[in-house]
């Protein structure tokens, strides 16, 4: 009954942020990039975040963000160096980085041993190769959207990757997020039932992938793990079933962007670390209402 | 070999040995066990009791030997072992973090068997009386349910396929004992149509109930009724001398398992 009547309130105080926020950028005449890539970056991790939780990855959804860091600093060194697209060479390298941390959990490592390793090598090597781009090339900005994030500086074509991925996840979640979370319930009788658990776990690490490299520009690689983790930490307190826990996890995820950037642009302030700030107020609240 | 509902129930293994690294768990476990009826699997801590169930079940790749369920060779093919059966491993864990529901842990079993449409309705299965699970649990998450009422909902969910072999993997560990008692009655019930295998530490409670005792010490010991198995000379082959016999013996069901 609780449960429910939060998860009304829930899609109520969301559809009144996102019409409000809406509201407010084009009454200011602001650019409605904004809006879509903030609120669809959120989507993408959002959704992703319940089945994380469920098919206990959260390590390797922790480790993703340093890959997408690692992966951005090479992407430019690439770029510059070799020629191409640096948001493609991003893509390349970080996915190549999460599907070595994927195999690894696949393949029974330890996934705590797994991320530590992975984390240390990823932010240390990041840390040099950006280290190398700030001394050598003009790329100022670009670093420092790396880290901290800014929906408000991205191209059209991460405004477009944004609406793409997070419209993709959405998909991907409703469609395949039964059986992902069955897997997480209970992996032997997935596998007498003959469900391919490889690929489930392919799909997922692909979507935290392309979800965590793609977007690391517009919300900033040290916010992803705030993005990524604290919806479905919040959906699984306040909600009961499958199919409501993924739409909470969802609303929760709209709800912060849009709110987020409404502050974040009316107090000039970086508006993914507003949008993580709220997700965090609303994992207290949601924290002290279950008495956790 | 034929159960009520007409299928077949059995299952052959021929030379079988599984090892983890250079540790073995099996060695040349030569048997064949036939339904229905209720097999309790002993042994000590490290016999490869779970590992038996698990390669019945097809989860474990055997250095050398097969398994064959009904006639068909299941040897590491789960998918293939499935078919026939259901399995309910040991203490079965949760994520914290999951909201899945009773209600739908039993139909996402259900319906990921069925992939074409129309997928037959569940509701028709969680209204029978056979999964034995309380209509009040059935919106609750499966990480808010107790030890017993949690391996309750396994086993229903091992039901849900319709397997004629089932493999339950110390059911009755974590159960308060009342609990115990009113499952031993469950697991009765099911043996009756289907061939069950138990592993378990205390073979009391189910004794009553057991057709046969399969005694494991990575190796076969033996495989007979409780009368046949249940002596010094054969209990002290699997646990040396970690069992005491005694005449008259009252186990009792005291509630600081």
């Amino acid at each position: 009954m609780r449960s429910s009547l939060s998860y009304r309130i829930a899609i109520f105080i969301t559809v009144i942020s996102v019409i409000l926020s809406i509201a407010y950028i084009i009454g200011n005449s602001y650019p409605i990039e904004w809006f879509f890539t903030i609120v669809m970056s959120s989507t993408a991790m959002g959704s992703l975040s319940i089945l994380i939780y469920t098919r206990r990855l959260r390590y390797l959804a922790a480790s993703s963000p340093h890959a997408a860091f690692l992966a951005a600093g090479l992407g430019i060194v690439a770029s510059v160096s070799i020629g191409g697209n640096w948001f493609l060479w991003t893509i390349i390298i970080g996915m190549v980085l999460v599907y070595v941390a994927g195999y690894m959990i696949y393949k029974g490592v330890d996934p705590e041993d797994s991320a530590s390793i992975f984390v240390a090598f990823s932010s240390s090597m990041g840390a040099l190769v950006l280290y190398y781009v700030l001394t050598r090339y003009s790329y100022g900005v670009s670093v420092v959207s790396i880290v901290i994030g800014d929906p408000l500086l991205s191209s059209l074509e991460i405004v477009a990757y944004s609406i793409v991925i997070g419209l993709l996840s959405v998909i991907y979640v409703y469609s395949v997020g039964r059986e992902i979370i069955y897997i997480g319930s209970d992996i032997d009788d997935a596998r007498l039932a003959g469900l391919k658990i490889w690929l489930y776990d392919w799909s997922l690490y692909t979507m935290i992938g392309l979800t965590t490299i793609g977007l690391v520009k517009s919300v900033g690689f040290v916010l992803e793990h705030v993005y990524l983790l604290l919806p479905g930490a919040i959906a699984a307190m306040m909600c009961r079933g499958v199919a409501r826990s993924i739409t909470f996890s969802i609303l929760v995820s709209i709800l912060s962007a849009s709110i987020g950037l409404l502050i974040s642009i009316s107090l000039d302030l970086a508006p993914s670390a507003v949008s993580g700030g709220i997700l965090i107020i609303l994992f207290v609240i949601s924290a002290i209402m279950k008495g956790r | 070999m034929v159960g009520v509902h007409g299928e077949t129930m059995y299952i052959e293994i021929r030379n079988l040995t599984v090892k983890y690294k250079d540790i073995t768990a099996l060695e040349n476990i030569d048997l064949r066990i036939e339904g229905p009826g209720l097999i309790q699997v002993l042994g000590p801590n490290g016999a490869g009791k779970s590992t038996l169930l698990r390669s019945i079940a097809g989860l474990v790749k055997p250095q050398k030997g097969c398994v064959c369920i009904n006639g068909k060779d299941t040897t590491a093919n789960p998918r293939l072992a499935g078919r026939s059966i259901g399995y309910v491993a040991q203490k079965p864990e949760v994520s914290k973090y999951s909201t899945i529901t009773v209600r739908e842990f039993l139909c996402y079993s259900y319906m990921i068997r069925r992939q074409r449409w129309p997928r037959p309705p569940c509701r028709k299965l969680l209204s029978s009386n056979e999964l034995f699970i309380n209509e009040d649990i059935l919106d609750r998450k499966l990480t808010e349910l107790s030890g017993g009422q949690l391996m309750k909902t396994y086993i229903a969910r091992s039901l849900m396929s319709a397997p004629s072999i089932l493999l339950l993997d110390e059911p009755l560990g974590p159960m308060d004992p009342a609990s115990k008692l009113e499952f031993a009655d469950i697991i009765n019930m099911l043996s009756k149509e289907r061939l069950v295998l138990v592993t378990s530490h205390d073979p009391i409670i189910l004794l009553e109930y057991t057709d046969r005792i399969l005694l494991l010490n990575k190796r076969l010991i033996a495989l007979g009724s409780p009368s046949e198995v249940l002596r010094e000379e054969i209990l002290s082959k699997a646990y040396g001398r970690g069992f005491r016999e005694v005449e008259y013996h009252i186990h009792l069901f005291d509630s600081h398992y």
